[in-house]
């Protein structure tokens, strides 16, 4: 018994030593020799797992990880090649048996794999550890492929056509009835404050962390299809198995690594992007991204590189949905359907032909659809969907068709946009230039974008008449407007808001602080979009009385494209001001017609009449010129 | 003849969710009607991209609720799913067909034989399935009786 107890022992402490190696040392110089003699801390690809990127001036890099826990070295956030060797020595650490998962080959997996791979690193002189958590967490996820996944705009809400991005980690096996079980890995500020204004502020300013998280891929499509009514593109990518549990081990080891949140670059689509870079090494398609990060950019910029999307699907979101099945009922048939979801008539009351289960599968997507919105109660909802679909449980399946899938987002237009022009302004020979870096407005090609949606960001437009230097026209950090069709089943609100410099006192006056913006409601007919709004503005200028004032008044307008290349916009204003001497009309007419995919021919004619100074003062604008998409 | 065999397994505790587990701790009760309502919110939400919603998990955050490291615990899959997309499910059970029914066949791991004798369930027992749609426990309990009561599918009922 004793000498069993011995030899146990003995083996025991045979095995407890076994990680600690006698030739440690020499196989440790070993590596970092053979490391330095093939550049290893040089390969883009170590500059990619610990998100180094060069300073914009000197090139020195720097890691975009807020977090000293994502190094090993202490200067590792700014050397990469002390990092490389300080990470090297880590990872021959003795075992942790009480926390396996917290042994720097656990800790940081995608750089201990990619070590070992370029290093052919010998299992035997550097033992290998095991990673219950990270195994347990792969092997749920079971990888085989990754799918880039875009949310596109809502209706009625421009600021979503800024876009989101994630991923979606297709499983082993999966298919289509699974995919909605896949895991995705999204990256997203993680914010806390509860006004509105402070959480935009830290949104754009970097003072949110940024968090990978994973979720199942049904709660996205709630979450975007549902409640956001956005549809969603998937690409499928073609990463192998092996790259993708690379990606996976990379987001393990960033994990709750802190990176501040920055609105413009370093967002969710550019670590989206980040993750594929080191999931396939020599992609570098972030690079390419490293200023701004569009969303629907950076999905541009992945379709881009050859090979690199196997496959594209599109999912309609709650309300495409329901556009594609009022376009199969008749107006009747509309009506009854309306009623039932407002509760007015019994689902009964359709009856149990196939019109009617096309009624009844309209009315319970309509309840649904006003319930996201707000519209309806949840207990009124929720009552008249049992009422609703007891009734549609009670007929056949039927076959409603496929909705029809629109252009593709990255078809659309690039969302900066330069333009010249020429013309006259306020009598005298002018040229103008215009530069508005992000994103779409009204006039712009729909292709890809949301329907009646603008939003401008950072626009800027200048002029300069005959025998004078240049002026600021405008400087609009934002400027969105939502021009949302009613239809016979949704009457949603249109809105406008801007804010920024205008010379909104005419040419003759220096442009000044202003905030605009109001309701308002459109029709579409055949094509043509109609609206009107009620504008309401806040005007600061040195040449009012009191510095600022107040005004309000209706603005009409309509849309109409003129075949496919052109489109043509309308509107006329009238503004009334506490100082009544800044009463105005205004009437515009812009066209703009597509010369190629990146350039527009664009013909403006503008004219206002201002009460000031005292007499009548009518001002005229017209100007022909270029536009060109970067 | 078969659907009298099990007519009254309302009455036994048979969720696996709610009996065995504490339904709390598990971030369940999705709200079923959610969304951006109101202009500023829609405005500047999006400088965030911080939808923090349910069934959100933080990888490498350990165990949490019934999730681990940001997957979800393997005995809270059906659960979960469940909760996650319950009007959903309503909706597609009630046409006979769609996505959801389609994902919640395959986690109940229903044989390509059994489907439609699966989809034909959730029709025919819609109203007792989904009488109250605001509860994944409801309806998973219900499911299960009905599964249970019948003699093709009651061997699929363990899986809920």
């Amino acid at each position: 018994m004793k000498t069993l107890l011995a030899l146990g022992t003995s083996l025991w402490l045979t095995l407890a030593a076994a990680p600690a190696h006698a030739d440690t040392p020499d196989y440790l110089a070993t590596l970092r020799a053979s490391a330095r003699a093939s550049h290893l801390a040089d390969d883009p690809a170590w500059a990619d797992l610990l998100q180094y990127e060069p300073y914009p001036v000197t090139g020195h890099l720097r890691s975009l990880a807020d977090d000293a826990g994502f190094f090993n070295a202490p200067d590792g956030a700014r050397n990469p090649a002390a990092e490389l060797d300080a990470t090297l020595a880590r990872l021959f650490a003795p075992a942790r048996p009480d926390a396996p998962d917290d042994h720097p080959q656990c800790r940081f997996p995608a750089r201990y794999h990619w070590l070992k791979n370029r290093l052919s690193i010998d299992p035997a002189r550097l033992p290998e550890q095991p990673c219950p958590r990270l195994e347990a967490w792969t092997k749920e996820i079971n990888p085989a492929g990754v799918t880039l996944v875009f949310p596109s705009a809502y209706v009625n809400s421009p600021a979503s056509m800024f876009g989101h991005t994630l991923l979606r980690i297709d499983a082993v096996g999966q298919t289509e009835a699974t995919r909605l079980l896949a895991y995705t890995i999204n990256y997203a500020a993680k914010a806390d404050a509860t006004d509105g204004f402070s959480f935009a502020l830290k949104g754009l300013t970097g003072l949110y962390p940024g968090t990978l998280s994973s979720s199942p891929y049904y709660a996205k499509v709630r979450e975007y299809s549902d409640m956001e009514s956005r549809d969603v593109w998937e690409y499928r990518l073609n990463l192998t198995p092996d790259e993708t549990r690379q990606l996976l081990r990379h987001a393990w080891e960033i994990g709750a690594t802190r990176f501040d949140y920055w609105f413009f670059d370093e967002n969710c689509s550019y670590m989206i992007l980040r993750l594929l870079d080191v999931a396939r090494p020599g992609l570098r398609v972030s690079q390419q991204f490293r200023w701004t990060a569009i969303p629907v950019d950076t999905v541009k910029g992945v379709v881009a590189v050859p090979g690199l999307v196997s496959d594209i699907t599109f999912r309609p979101s709650a309300g495409t949905e329901l556009t594609h099945r009022a376009g199969r009922l008749k107006a009747a048939d509309m009506d009854a359907a309306i009623a039932v979801a407002d509760g007015r008539s019994a689902p009964a009351s359709l009856g149990t032909s196939q019109t009617a289960t096309e009624q009844l599968e309209f009315a319970d997507r309509l309840v649904s659809f006003r319930g996201h919105a707000g519209k309806l109660g949840q207990d009124d909802a929720l009552a008249r969907l049992k009422a609703i679909q007891t009734a549609r449980s009670q007929l056949p399946a039927i076959d409603t068709g496929t909705v029809p899938v629109p252009p593709r987002p990255e078809a659309g237009h690039a969302s900066g946009r330069f333009g010249l022009a020429a013309g006259h302004l306020d009598g005298a020979a002018a040229l103008f230039i215009d530069l508005r870096p992000a994103y779409h407005d009204l006039l712009d090609p729909e292709t890809g974008y949301a329907r009646g949606a603008q939003i401008r960001f950072l626009d800027i437009g200048a002029s300069q008449r005959e025998g004078q230097g240049w002026q600021l026209d405008r400087f609009l950090p934002v400027d969105i407007v939502s021009v949302a069709p009613r239809r016979s089943w949704t009457q949603p609100l249109s809105w406008k808001v801007r804010f920024g410099w205008e010379r909104a006192l005419g040419a003759s006056r220096a442009a000044s602080p202003l905030l605009a913006g109001g309701p308002g409601a459109a029709w579409e007919v055949q094509g043509l979009i109609g609206y009107v709004f009620l504008e309401n503005q806040l005007l600061s200028h040195g040449d009012i009385r009191g510095g600022w004032t107040i005004g309000s008044g209706p603005l009409a307008g309509i849309l109409w494209d003129a075949g496919s290349h052109s489109r043509l916009q309308l509107e006329a204003s009238r503004q009334w001001f506490v100082e009544n001497r800044l009463d105005r009309s205004a009437a515009r007419a812009s066209l703009r017609t597509r010369l190629s995919p990146r350039d527009n021919f664009i013909a403006t004619s503008e004219w206002t009449r201002i009460a000031l100074p005292a007499a009548d003062h009518q001002e005229r604008r017209l100007s022909i010129g270029w536009q060109h998409y970067f | 003849m078969k659907k009298v065999l099990f007519p009254l397994f309302v009455f036994l505790p048979v969720t696996a969710f709610a009996a065995a587990n504490n339904v709390g701790s598990c971030g369940l009760g999705s709200k079923v009607f959610e969304g951006q309502q109101g202009v500023a919110p829609q405005v500047l939400a999006v400088t965030t991209n911080g939808t923090f919603g349910n069934q959100t998990f933080g990888i490498t955050s350990g165990t949490l609720g019934c999730s681990q490291d940001g997957v979800v615990t393997s005995a809270w899959k059906t659960a979960m799913f469940i909760d996650g997309n319950k009007a959903q499910l309503a909706r597609d059970a009630a046409s006979g067909q769609g996505e959801t029914l389609d994902a919640l066949a395959a986690l109940l791991k229903i044989d390509a034989r059994d489907k439609a004798a699966f989809v034909s369930l959730t029709k025919a027992r819609h109203a007792e399935i989904f009488a109250s749609v605001d509860s994944a426990d409801s309806i998973a309990t219900q499911l299960k009786a009905a599964l249970q009561s019948d003699s093709r599918l009651a061997k699929y009922a363990e899986a809920v």
